[in-house]
């Protein structure tokens, strides 16, 4: 094979130009996707995200004694529940929590409970509450020396 | 042999010499990235470009818009005269405001709106799809809001012997006091900063009988719109005026009270015709309409007075703030009722042309109820 310039390109040459060709299919050309879904988060992701993180810090911040309530401004079809001590936020649009639009943080200090129901596609789900347009309420007790932070809506 | 050999020692200095300044540059950057990651302005340009972004691609195609999410997260400001708000953002990032004066409270307050109307593209660019709603769980119209602030109000610091917390009147301040390192007031500022001449509005002053009142609107415009209008344009009937001045307008008397300063735009079922007629909203989003669909947003504006939705059961100086109906968004909603229902006090009145729709920023006590009085969907990001 010749080069531009007249010259023939040597074995060694042509394997390096086929496995440059070949690094930038299957490794820059993915990596760029990759980025590309890291950085694109959608709207309701985003919103759910920062929800679950600021209903952490609210369970964090308890104190026995004091209520505090929170309106949460996410959207339909989003709900927040709680998942082996930690508090998550899941799209129902499909009638069942979408795994891949889930947002989950751990609560290590304090046990979270959240009460309250919704129905969804036509089923109950307990222990639910929409992230769309609502007020909750935020209670500390102990119990059995834990602290357990009871999460519900706040009833009008 | 002896050369070959300083070459090689040669190259592995300048190699790790390399290395080392290229980490140290990562380093610095880094350090520079974290920097600008949690500061307000950056915040603002992020939401900024989104705006932008979801603007252009819903001048382009609808389901691409779909995929621009806009990313505004609502700043929290704590207003204060020494304390620290935390009970209301708790584990949050807070931009502290301290104030000594009533004015000084106005001001955090005024430089929040003008900030939300710049951020959101100041009733220019259209940024709701007719897919987008739906998307969300919503039907084809609605009121879309951006909260772009929640401001706290640290009471027990701001009422003392030397400050008054209800003594701030941000409407004042906004029609009287410049724009810091302008030499226009921020009444004037929104005013110019619209392509259809947006007003800062009174409820009392809206009376349409006071020359006055209105910035940035020419009342002899609107009473030649009015004439010419063939009784499609009203004034609003004067029972159907908020006469409460918003100075009269106490802050809420919560334990915590708490503004939101929200941008709100509604959205109708006539948008796909209105960005046919608007064309391509990339790179044109600085389009200034003129003519007759200017000059009828004008008499809109004109006419604006405290939304009865807005002002019922609501404690806190609430709309003190800017409405505009801007040539895009006149074309784009066609849906009265949904009109009237979230942006009242941006209309025409009973009668009117029913073909409207409303940008606006608006103070409002940051509750469940006026949330879901003013806004179908929320954008920002909490």
């Amino acid at each position: 094979m010749m080069n531009k310039k007249g010259q023939t390109y040597t074995n060694e040459e042509l394997v390096k130009i086929v496995l440059a060709v070949l690094a930038i299919i299957a490794i820059l050309i993915p990596l760029g996707y990759k980025m590309y879904q890291g950085l694109y988060v959608p709207q309701d992701v985003l919103q759910a995200r920062e929800t679950v993180k600021q209903v952490s810090s609210m369970v964090n911040s308890m104190k026995l004694g004091v209520s505090q309530n929170m309106v949460l401004t996410g959207q339909k079809n989003w709900f927040l529940y709680t998942e082996t001590n930690q508090i998550c936020a899941c799209d129902f649009t499909k009638g069942t929590c979408d795994p891949n639009r889930k947002r989950c943080l751990e609560s290590k200090e304090r046990e979270i409970e959240v009460t309250g129901y919704e129905e969804i596609g036509g089923k109950i789900f307990d222990n639910h509450i929409s992230l769309y347009l609502t007020e909750i309420t935020f209670t500390l007790r102990q119990e059995n020396g834990k602290e357990i932070v009871k999460i519900a809506k706040k009833s009008v | 042999m002896k050369n070959k050999d300083l070459d090689k020692k040669g190259i592995a200095q300048t190699t790790v010499v390399g290395v080392f300044l290229l980490i140290i540059g990562v380093g610095i950057l880094l350090m520079f990235l974290y920097r600008i990651q949690y500061s307000e302005l950056a915040d603002t340009e992020v939401c900024r470009e989104s705006v932008t972004l979801r603007a252009a691609s819903l001048g382009a195609t609808y389901k691409f818009a779909e995929l621009v999410p806009l990313n505004c997260k609502t700043s929290k400001i704590c207003i204060t005269n020494g304390g620290e708000c935390k009970s209301n953002f708790p584990g949050e990032t807070i931009l502290t405001k301290k104030v000594k004066t009533s004015n000084d409270i106005s001001k955090a307050i005024a430089d929040q709106v003008l900030s939300c109307w710049d951020m959101m593209g100041q009733g220019r660019m259209t940024l709701v799809s007719e897919g987008l709603a739906p998307k969300l769980g919503f039907g084809k119209v609605g009121a879309h809001c951006t909260i772009c602030s929640r401001i706290a109000l640290d009471k027990e610091t701001l009422n003392t012997n030397t400050l008054n917390m209800d003594e701030a009147d941000v409407y004042s301040y906004m029609a009287t006091r410049t724009v810091p390192g302008k030499d226009f007031t921020y009444a004037q500022y929104i005013a110019q900063g619209s392509p259809t001449g947006v007003a800062i509005t009174r409820p009392e002053q809206i009376t349409g009988d006071n020359p006055n009142s209105l910035y940035g609107v020419d009342k002899a415009a609107v009473d030649k719109e009015i004439a010419e209008s063939g009784g499609k344009l009203t004034r609003i009937p004067e029972e159907q005026k908020t006469k409460k001045a918003l100075s009269d307008i106490k802050f809420p008397e919560n334990k915590d009270p708490e503004l939101a300063v929200m941008y709100v735009q509604v959205a109708g079922a006539g948008l796909k015709k209105a960005l046919t007629n608007s064309a391509l909203v990339a790179g044109t989003v600085f389009l200034s309409p003129a003519g007759k669909v200017a000059t009828v947003a004008i008499s809109a504006v004109a006419f604006v007075v405290g939304a009865p939705v807005l002002l019922v059961g609501v404690v806190v100086g609430a709309i003190a703030v800017v409405g505009g109906v801007s040539a895009e968004t006149y074309f784009a909603y066609r849906n009265y009722d949904v009109s009237m229902g979230y942006c009242g006090d941006v209309s025409f009145g009973t009668g009117a042309d029913k073909d409207f729709g409303c940008n606006a920023v608006r103070i409002v006590p940051y509750n469940l109820e006026n949330l879901k009085s003013q806004c179908t969907v929320i954008e920002s990001v909490p």
